[in-house]
């Protein structure tokens, strides 16, 4: 038929560069930052296997000892292991702050694509709230919700459901104005697509890449977040541990036990830190990959 | 008779009346001037069933405006759209969605208008999905049905649109939308980002295809000479409104608005001995923001008179099928 | 038709304007080795108007770039090789090898000597700065005038490309005139120098028909009263069919036939220009029924992977297996047209 077009889709590839070459291939802090944040999460996944002692026992004649073949960090004011305490705090932190990002997550994309796809009183309203979000510190919503409510464990978790959520709401309603001008998106109206249908059938799909690096990016100012409403006392109560938490307690014993404090913050920086690098080298690598 | 040599059913399948399409615009540079693009202003004209309907002009003319607008991509500011006897502007959002598998459009862009996540299977049976037509099976054999009738290897399907040249990727379009069996196709500018000698394979599928499955087409393009080799009507438009209108032979042989003419004597004419100084309308085209008074194309009209600021000249029929819009013809 | 005859053997009489022999551009890309220009052949005569015509991927635009050294050293790619020679010669009895000359030098030559224009006026001119100030800084830089003495010469160009209320436009950013005058804006800054060559990108693809008319004539009225040879680099064979006086047919890098308007339209010779020429709607006389158009099959290849031998062979209806295994080498024919194809001669 002379209408056939036969030529084989154009492949420009060459050769596929490897896996393992493309590791190889990364920037030394990159690498660095994967391997610390493979450990981590190895420790924390595994923590009751791999904690030497028991973080909640005390031991109350060995209190404040120095790091020892026993105690590899010493121990802590009532004779607690420091270093188990530091594996179980991580992951109090880190399980703390996941949460907020998943939860932060997703409120602002249910928000993002209601404000960007119907537009009109709805935009109005979420954007006013977005605003007040971006104008008030949040820190001290937090301290005003907790004063309210209560230290309990539930009231920090409820709380930090809502931290920065708006940013992601933002960036999503940006990129839902402008994809609804694209033709792909306006063919599935055309072909009689609903509203929903299209907002998380055709949107959403082209929002992952951002969401991806948007996340990457909330982790580590969560993770902060909470060390600082617990370092103040008000996040979680002992005995429970966060890497805030520890820092706080510790602060009375900076002379005669350093460790007390130094541990979690080392901890907590080198988690925040690796976190930002991978976070850099993702919205690198997607910026360019989403190319056609 | 028709060029498809079907007979032409002389019901219109899509009639439009004083249809206008108003957008406000806030321009950046200006700060917060606002302005109102009077894209489309009062367009009433009727589609026949079974023809192709070209549809030309240049930048704010309202080409590509009014056939979106005919389709309810974008709400019509005022005026009746028309199809198959139902008003499409007072119908339910259901209503209209159900209706849609039976108007369906092919985009100018070849690049930006397939998903890039989904492969072509699930690009050309999304219609079938939406509708909740046919089974999983069904829909596999009905995807590779239309690939080859637009003229790609079946297997294909499970490719992805980036591994495809522009041609091809347009080919995918119409598959996709004559998917769900339309009676009218909206063509928007389907051919103008590709190669030429591309394009003219797709033009001829799209003759083929017409003709084939008895379409109502509306091929909207700023590339006279494409126009005149599809359609049998053309509808000649400038800041809006419709010029003159006309079956193919005359418009082009015996255009009597000023602005057809001048359109017809700037084409370049694919023939080196065919030379002589274009005779050229002066001056640009306005801003549709601010459309001149009375006839829009009177700023740059050989023939203007003085009273063609003072009245939107109406359009009459001069003779069978030849509408004009000017007082001076 | 005496300039038929002129216009082909034309670089018998008179050293040419510009003389491209076998040029080569690739780019090193991550994903392979793109070769966009593959042995490009052609010259431009004094006062001609040479029209290359291709389609996406003909490397047209590549080839117009590095006649003005944007690509390679000093240019803007960094990701390019060039090969080849180019050489220039501005009228004054000097020679110049393009591809090797000093940044220095290139400098000097490019904006007074060579100047271009390109497809999208509105992205090419400098939204912060006025028209007359961009006008006046090809002055000021190249020719050492003061400011005063720009701007009046500035008028005068505006004039001459029928630009109506010129002080208005000398003041005035880009973003506040239309498509057709920004286009002339760029030409008068391409044109205020005089220059040996003007090489224009698409000028016309972006800006509509009555426009295109307009800017059209103002390039004809200027091959006529100025000894401006011109490149003119388009996929539109219509305009070619206007303006050319030689067309060059490029197809994958490769120059694959050369000849004058008449001949290239009258007589094609490559199998690929005769499709080109077969592809596009003809204007139909009264009474007359448009035939169906007859496309080439295919697509055109990638510059990354080209086939073997011919370029076109994938395409061509009449390849043959000396067409798939090796490339063609130029031909000349009796008109003086030169083709790159195992075949033409049978198929004429």
């Amino acid at each position: 038929m002379e209408n056939q077009d036969s030529t084989a889709p154009a492949k420009a590839h060459v050769t596929k560069k490897s896996f393992w070459k493309k590791i190889r291939e990364l920037r030394p802090s990159v690498k660095f930052s994967l391997v610390i944040i493979i450990v981590l999460s190895f420790m924390t996944i595994f923590a009751e296997w791999v904690v030497p002692h028991d973080p909640y026992e005390p031991d109350l004649l060995f209190r404040n000892k120095p790091p020892s073949l026993q105690n590899v960090l010493g121990t802590d004011q009532i004779g607690r292991d420091t270093l188990s305490r530091t594996i179980y705090a991580i992951r109090t932190s880190v399980g703390i702050a996941l949460y907020g990002v998943f939860s932060a997550t997703f409120i602002g994309i249910m928000m993002g694509i209601s404000a960007g796809f119907i537009g009109g009183w709805t935009d109005r309203i979420i954007s006013s709230i977005i605003d007040f979000f971006y104008a008030v510190p949040y820190l001290l919503m937090m301290l005003v919700g907790i004063v309210i409510l209560g230290r309990e464990t539930w009231v920090l978790i409820v709380l930090i459901s809502f931290a920065r959520w708006h940013d992601t709401a933002r960036l999503v309603r940006g990129q839902v104005f402008s994809l609804r001008e694209v033709p792909s998106i306006e063919a599935a109206v055309a072909l009689g697509s609903s509203r929903w249908r299209v907002a998380f059938r055709h949107i959403l799909p082209n929002l992952t890449s951002i969401i991806v690096v948007d996340m990457s990016i909330k982790f580590p100012s969560l993770i902060l977040l909470e060390s600082t409403l617990s370092f103040l006392g008000v996040g979680v109560q002992p005995p429970i541990a966060s890497l805030g938490s520890m820092v706080g307690a510790g602060r009375n014993y900076l002379i005669n036990n350093p460790i007390l404090c130094l541990a979690p913050a080392l901890t907590m920086v080198t988690i925040v830190m690796c976190f930002q690098v991978l976070g850099d080298w993702i919205r690198d690598t997607s910026d360019v990959r989403y190319s056609d | 008779m028709d060029q498809k040599g079907i007979l032409m059913d002389s019901t219109p399948i899509v009639v439009t009346k004083n249809l206008c399409k108003w957008h406000t615009s806030r321009s950046l540079f200006y700060g917060s001037k606002k302005g109102v693009v009077k894209a489309v202003q009062d367009v009433s004209l009727s589609i026949n069933t079974g023809e192709t309907l070209g549809l030309v002009g240049e930048s704010g003319s309202g080409k590509t405006t009014l056939g979106r607008t005919i389709l309810q991509l974008e709400k019509p500011t005022s005026g009746i759209v028309q199809f198959k006897g139902r008003d499409l502007t007072t119908i339910t959002k259901k209503q209209l969605r159900a209706l849609r598998q039976e108007m369906q459009i092919v985009f100018q862009d070849p690049y930006a208008s397939l998903e890039a996540r989904m492969n072509v299977g699930d690009i050309i049976s999304e219609g079938l999905d939406i509708h909740k037509l046919g089974t999983k099976d069904e829909r596999r054999e009905r995807v590779e049905e239309l690939l080859g009738v637009v003229g790609l290897a079946p297997e294909y399907s499970v490719r992805y649109p980036h591994e495809f040249s522009g041609g091809q990727r347009q080919r995918i379009s119409i598959a996709r939308a004559l998917a769900l069996n339309p009676d009218f196709l909206v063509a928007d500018e389907a051919v103008s980002a590709l190669d030429i000698s591309v394009r003219a394979q797709v033009i001829n599928l799209l003759i083929d295809l017409s003709k084939e499955f008895g379409l109502t087409m509306v091929f909207i393009s700023h590339d006279l000479s494409v126009v005149q080799h599809i359609s049998d009507r053309v509808a000649v438009m400038y800041l809006g409104r419709i010029m003159e209108l006309a079956d193919k032979e005359t418009l082009y042989n015996r255009p009597k608005h000023p602005y057809t003419q001048a359109l017809l004597e700037a084409v370049p004419k694919p023939d080196p001995s065919q030379r002589e100084k274009f005779r050229v309308l002066s001056g640009d085209i306005p801003s549709p923001v601010n459309p001149p008074s009375g006839c829009v194309f009177r700023t740059r009209c050989p023939k203007a008179i003085d009273d063609c600021s003072a009245v939107v000249p109406e359009s009459r029929e001069i003779e069978p099928g030849h509408f004009v819009a000017c007082i001076r013809v | 038709m005496s300039s038929e005859i002129l216009s082909t053997h034309r670089d018998d009489k008179e050293e040419a304007v510009l003389e491209i022999r076998d040029l080569r551009v690739s780019f090193e890309m991550d994903t392979g080795t793109v070769k966009a220009v593959n042995g490009a052949n052609f010259n431009i005569g004094r006062g001609e108007t040479v029209c290359v015509v291709g389609e996406t991927g003909a490397g047209k635009s590549v080839t117009a770039f590095s006649v003005m050294r944007l690509l390679g050293a000093g240019g803007v790619s960094q990701r390019a090789s060039l090969d080849g020679d180019i050489v220039f010669r501005p009228g004054d009895g000097k020679e110049y090898h393009i591809l090797s000359l000093e940044t220095q030098e290139m400098l000097a030559i490019r904006g007074r000597h060579i100047s271009m224009i390109y497809q999208e006026p509105m992205n090419s001119l400098n939204p912060v700065y006025s028209c007359g100030d961009q006008i006046a800084e090809v002055l000021v830089y190249h020719d050492q005038k003061t400011k005063k003495e720009a701007m009046s010469a500035a008028e005068e160009i505006l004039d001459l490309v029928g630009i109506p209320d010129i002080r208005r436009v000398l003041k005035s950013y880009p973003h506040e005139l239309s498509g057709g005058m920004q286009q002339r804006v760029m030409i008068a800054m391409a044109l205020v120098l005089h220059p040996t060559l003007l090489i224009t990108d698409e000028p016309t693809t972006a800006i509509d028909v009555t426009i295109q008319a307009q800017i059209l004539n103002l390039l004809q009225q200027i091959q006529q009263t100025s000894g401006t040879s011109i490149l003119f680099i388009t996929h539109d064979v219509s305009v070619v069919a206007q303006i050319a006086d030689r067309v060059v047919v490029m197809y994958a890098g490769y120059t694959v036939e050369i000849g004058s308007v008449y001949d290239v339209f009258r007589n094609p010779l490559h199998p690929y220009t005769k499709g080109l020429l077969k592809s596009i709607p003809k204007q139909l006389k009264p009474g007359e029924k448009p035939e169906r158009l007859r496309p080439i099959p295919g697509t055109v290849p990638n510059p990354a992977a080209l086939p073997s031998g011919c370029p076109f062979h994938t395409r061509c209806d009449s390849a043959d297996e000396r067409c798939r295994e090796s490339m063609p080498g130029i031909d000349t024919a009796e008109t003086g047209q030169t083709v790159m194809c195992w075949r033409w001669q049978e198929l004429q």
